[in-house]
């Protein structure tokens, strides 16, 4: 019996190849799709899952109250916080501080190298990152001032093999950094990269304030007892700081609250954390947008299988008919129709998983990740295959099983087909309405997205960034090197300005408390930025009040201060000039003279409000060389520069980076999420399209009669094609209504992420609606073209 | 062996009431051949689907081997259409997708027969047909009378009681119209129970006796000379 159905239902596939195709395509791309979505899916919720006990590990996170800012939370901590939680409360059991020492350049005998995902780091990170090492011993390997562990890839690329690295002596500035570990490479998906792990001691010997409480710089993780509550353990925290930080009561509410975030929310759910190490940062509402495509992809060629079978039930009624005759029962015929159902679904799981491992590479190169299938050890990717292909297999055959398996023997075989489809119209009418509600709402997004991320690529951000190039300094940055690079670059007529500052966008990545030199003690939160005289008038920033940064003053360098106009709104000044700001260091009072203040700019990305921001003129905090070329010349001024670089800064080594493309990196998450969403929608379209194609070529053959009929009167097809082009039509526009304020308040909400945006406007939909029609429109006159210019006897004929 | 009393069928429409059966009453004893006859519209092929439980009679009861049958529910009919009676219809009604060896072997794996039995029986019947060197053809591929000759060896192919025809010779020529006429005189002489809806005299000839419809009630149940 099964061996009949699989017979019968593998012929019955490659009789009508075009709609089998369109099943076992549509089917396998829908299933590929799925897949590739699913593993995503699954890499995204997975990170930070190698660490020992992730559901026990927790992250420091302080709420500020800051002032000119807002409310704001922020993943970095203060030095003795960790060590302070674990005397004080028994439930916390161990802390590791991790500080980001980012890039830095390193040095072994004549080798350089720029050094990533570098971290000073506490010795419980082996035990709580669960760090192995191949070489060396976790309890003595960061125990002693400038010792460092590293990655097997690093030691591999130093000297070339792991049993080389151990003993070795590297160079960062001029510390000298022994090697006492080696440790295995760490997984890809952890929110924190460690190549290279330096004792935390030797971060407190380069900065002594670590050890004080005051300033944020680090990372706070701590692991609490099993079974603690940590919401309860958080409510404790108010005293427990009041405990350590002094603050005169009528300033608490200044304080700070401090609260846990478990570890493995950090990847996904961070992203209204301000400051923090997030390698890479997930976004839990593009996973939820994902499994809704990856889903919706499912129903669309499902939807297709069912619409596919509906049309074909025309030609297999009289098989149930027949088969009906000769004894089959309604289960029988049930078994039959959805057995086929999971054959043609395991066939195109069969190939769904061959097309996916084609196809993982490029993928993993669009996203930027190294996604893979353990077939022997990935059980939620096995057990989702089966559950996959039943559902898909029960949910695509059940319609036609329970449909086709109620005709009436005797209708079938006598009375001509004509009665069999009038009760599945109105389903099938309502099965491609809502394919086209799932493509509208996709193309809808398309254009929304597609916009915002031009729009943010285009906006003007208030500074002028084009053919700007950045070369990092590292320690390079003693005024007078600085002074003699300036002059010799200059000598080069591409280059057209340079300048110094402490980041590209003009300020430093931290951000700072200061106090306003009154009787009030007003503060103001503001990001610093470290600028020369050059930077300004070479970004196109203008100063609107007072005077830029000047050699001419020896004083600026000391007592100088420019503010931004969101820092002079929020001070509410209408005279900013000659006001002083006082900031206490220690013993020393330093004050500061407003000189200048400058129109804002987005020195960050648009998602956020501009904050305040003042510069300074002091070139210690400036660590970077920015320089305007000319565009027609940059290959040879490049070249240029860095032979220029290499003369004066023998040993250190190069990298330059254009402004537009920093920027531009700014928004990787956008353009990855588009990429992604992109892709996925024109599959899910492409289905649809599909679909429809099959469907209107089932219409069209059931009208072949007709059309030929209507020919042999002389009549033209130009009517029938109208008349199946305004059904399609009423369709669409269905379709359009119920899609457009699901697809408006989706997207809406997504664009409330960003702080600059696009409105959606009214034609986004309607072109939404109109590239359906267009797609109905084609594929209906393709099809009826063919059929048309068949011969009209063959037509009539038909039956 | 088939007995019917006072068989009524009405099909309604929204607006229209059509007695297609009226009050019909006649027995088919085992071993007869019976030809039914009478204008298009008459209730022939109505009757016939009532008696080969494919259909339900509105009115009036139906007797199969002595039991009442015509409140059978589905289930019940299909087991005992594939236990007892083969259709052979006019427009042969074989599945195009499976060859004429899958055909036939159809009524048997509904029967639940095991696949070497299976394998022998349909052999037994193709050759009784001579069909056998067709055996791997798709109907398509086969004329009109070897189609039919292909549904009439499926029709017998699990011994049934009784052979139901719905015009059987109604889509070949003369000559292949006799061939099957034939070969369904030789199965009755071999014990089985036929019943036939023909338009066609000739063919009614070959049967014992011949039931006149005429609009859904039986005007004659004429006994032919040769069966006295």
């Amino acid at each position: 019996m099964l061996w009949n159905y699989i017979k019968i239902g593998i012929r019955n596939l490659s009789r009508d190849k075009i709609y089998s195709l369109i099943n076992v395509i549509g089917l396998t791309i829908g299933i590929t799709a799925f897949f590739l979505i699913i593993l995503y899916v699954q890499y995204e919720l997975n990170y930070d899952q190698h660490i020992k006990y992730p559901k026990r590990m927790y992250r420091c996170i302080e709420l500020q109250h800051a002032e000119g800012v807002g409310d704001q939370h922020v993943a970095m901590t203060m030095g003795p916080l960790g060590p302070a939680l674990v005397n004080d409360f028994p439930e916390i059991q161990k802390m590791l501080r991790i500080r980001n020492a980012g890039r830095i350049p390193i040095i072994y005998k004549d080798k350089q190298f720029n050094q990533d995902h570098v971290v000073f780091a506490d010795p419980s990170v082996f035990e709580l990152f669960n760090v192995r090492l191949i070489r060396g011993d976790t309890s003595t390997a960061l125990n002693e001032l400038w010792s460092v562990v590293i990655s097997e890839n690093i030691a591999k690329k130093y000297f070339n093999s792991v049993d080389e690295a151990i003993g070795k002596v590297i160079k960062y500035e001029n510390h000298h950094l022994k090697i006492t570990g080696v440790m295995e490479d760490q997984p890809k998906n952890t929110h924190i990269r460690m190549e290279m792990l330096v004792s935390f001691i030797s971060s407190e010997e380069i900065f002594p304030w670590l050890k004080s409480w005051g300033t944020n710089a680090l990372t706070t993780y701590i692991l609490l007892a099993p079974h603690t509550d940590y919401k309860k353990l958080q409510d404790k925290f108010g005293d427990f700081l009041l405990k350590y930080i002094e603050i005169p009561p009528e300033y608490r509410h200044r304080m700070f609250e401090l609260y846990l975030q478990p570890v493995p929310d950090i990847h996904l759910k961070s992203g209204y954390i301000k400051f923090q190490i997030n390698h890479e940062m997930g976004n839990v509402t593009m996973i939820y947008v994902l499994s809704i495509i990856a889903i919706l992809i499912i129903v669309i060629a499902c939807i297709n299988f069912i619409n596919i079978a509906i049309a074909k039930s025309v030609r297999r009624a009289k098989e149930v008919g027949v088969r009906k005759v000769l004894g089959a029962n309604q289960n029988d015929l049930i078994r039959q129709f959805i057995g086929e159902s999971l054959i043609i679904t395991l066939v195109s799981i069969i190939l769904a998983i061959m097309l996916m491992e084609i196809l993982l590479p490029s993928f993993n190169r669009i996203i930027d990740k190294e996604l893979f299938v353990d077939y022997s050890q990935n059980w939620v990717f096995n057990i989702g295959l089966i559950l996959l292909w039943v559902i898909v297999g029960l949910v695509s055959g059940s319609y036609p099983a329970f449909y086709l398996s109620r005709f009436k023997p005797i209708t079938v075989l006598k009375a001509g087909h004509g009665k069999i489809n009038g009760g599945t119209s109105l389903l099938r009418k309502a099965l491609v309405v809502f394919q086209f509600i799932i493509s509208i709402t996709l193309i809808f997004s398309i254009l929304v997205i597609y916009s915002q991320i031009r729009f943010i690529l285009n906006k003007d951000l208030g500074y002028n960034y084009e053919n700007v190039v950045g070369i990092p300094l590292y320690n390079n940055n003693s005024p007078e090197k600085i002074n003699l690079i300036k002059n010799e670059f200059l000598k080069n007529p591409g280059v057209l300005n340079v300048a110094v500052s402490s980041g590209m966008n003009g300020v430093s990545g931290t951000q700072s408390t200061i106090e306003v030199d009154d009787t009030t003690d007003t503060r103001i939160t503001v990001r610093l930025g470290y600028v020369d005289e050059n930077f300004f008038p070479m970004m196109g920033i203008p100063v609107i009040e007072g005077r830029n940064f000047s050699k001419e003053y020896a004083l600026d360098r000391n007592e100088a201060i420019i503010i931004n106009e969101s820092a002079v709104d929020y001070l509410g000044w209408d005279d900013p000039l000659g006001k002083q700001f006082r900031s206490i260091f220690g013993d020393t009072v330093y004050k500061r003279k407003v000189i200048g203040v400058i129109r804002d700019y987005h020195y960050y990305s648009l998602r956020s409000k501009i904050e305040p921001a003042v510069y300074f003129y002091n070139p210690e905090g400036m660590h970077i060389l920015c320089m305007k070329i000319q565009k027609d010349k940059d290959q040879e001024t490049m070249e240029f520069i860095e032979s220029v670089w290499h003369d004066i800064f023998p040993g250190s080594p190069f990298e330059s980076r254009y402004a537009s493309e920093s920027l531009r990196n700014q928004y990787t998450d956008e353009q990855n999420l588009f990429k992604i969403f992109s892709y996925f929608t024109l599959l899910s379209l492409i289905i649809s399209i599909m679909g429809l194609y099959g469907l209107t070529s089932f219409i069209i053959e059931q009208r072949t009669k007709e059309i030929g009929i209507r020919k042999i009167m002389g009549g033209s097809v130009f009517r029938i094609i109208t008349t199946l082009i305004k059904e399609f039509l009423l369709l669409v526009l269905i379709a359009g209504i119920i899609a457009s304020p699901i697809a408006w308040y989706f997207m809406n909400e997504g664009l409330n992420e960003f702080a600059y945006r696009i409105s959606i406007s009214w034609y986004y939909i309607v072109l939404s609606i109109l590239i359906s029609i267009a797609i109905a429109v084609i594929t209906i006159i393709h099809k009826a073209y063919k059929s048309a210019n068949s011969d009209p006897v063959i037509a009539i004929k038909y039956e | 062996m088939i007995k019917t009393v006072n068989l009524t069928k009405i099909f309604r429409t929204d607006e229209v009431e059509t007695t297609a059966l009226n009050k019909v009453t006649f027995e088919v004893k085992k071993g007869e051949f019976v030809a039914i006859m009478g204008p298009s519209g008459c209730g022939k092929s109505t009757l016939l689907n009532i008696l080969g439980l494919l259909d339900n009679p509105s009115n009036g009861d139906y007797y199969f081997s002595d039991h009442e049958v015509s409140k059978f529910n589905e289930r019940h009919r299909a087991k005992l259409r594939k236990e007892n009676i083969g259709f052979v219809f006019q427009n042969f009604n074989l599945i195009d997708e499976l060859t004429v060896f899958e055909n036939i072997e159809l009524p048997l794996i509904y029967l639940g027969m095991s696949s070497g039995k299976r394998k022998m029986r349909v052999g037994e019947v193709m050759d009784q047909m001579q069909i056998s060197h067709r055996k791997k053809h798709f109907p398509l591929q086969l004329s009109g009378g070897q189609q039919q000759r292909v549904a009439v060896a499926r029709a017998i192919v699990a011994e049934p009681r009784l052979i139901l025809a719905d015009e059987p010779t109604g889509n070949l020529d003369s000559t292949h119209g006799e061939e099957v006429m034939t070969l369904i005189e030789n199965l009755n002489q071999a014990g089985t129970t036929v019943i036939i809806v023909t338009h066609s005299q000739r063919d009614a000839e070959y049967a014992q006796r011949i039931v006149q419809l005429f609009d859904g009630q039986i005007i004659t149940e004429n006994i032919k000379k040769r069966f006295i």
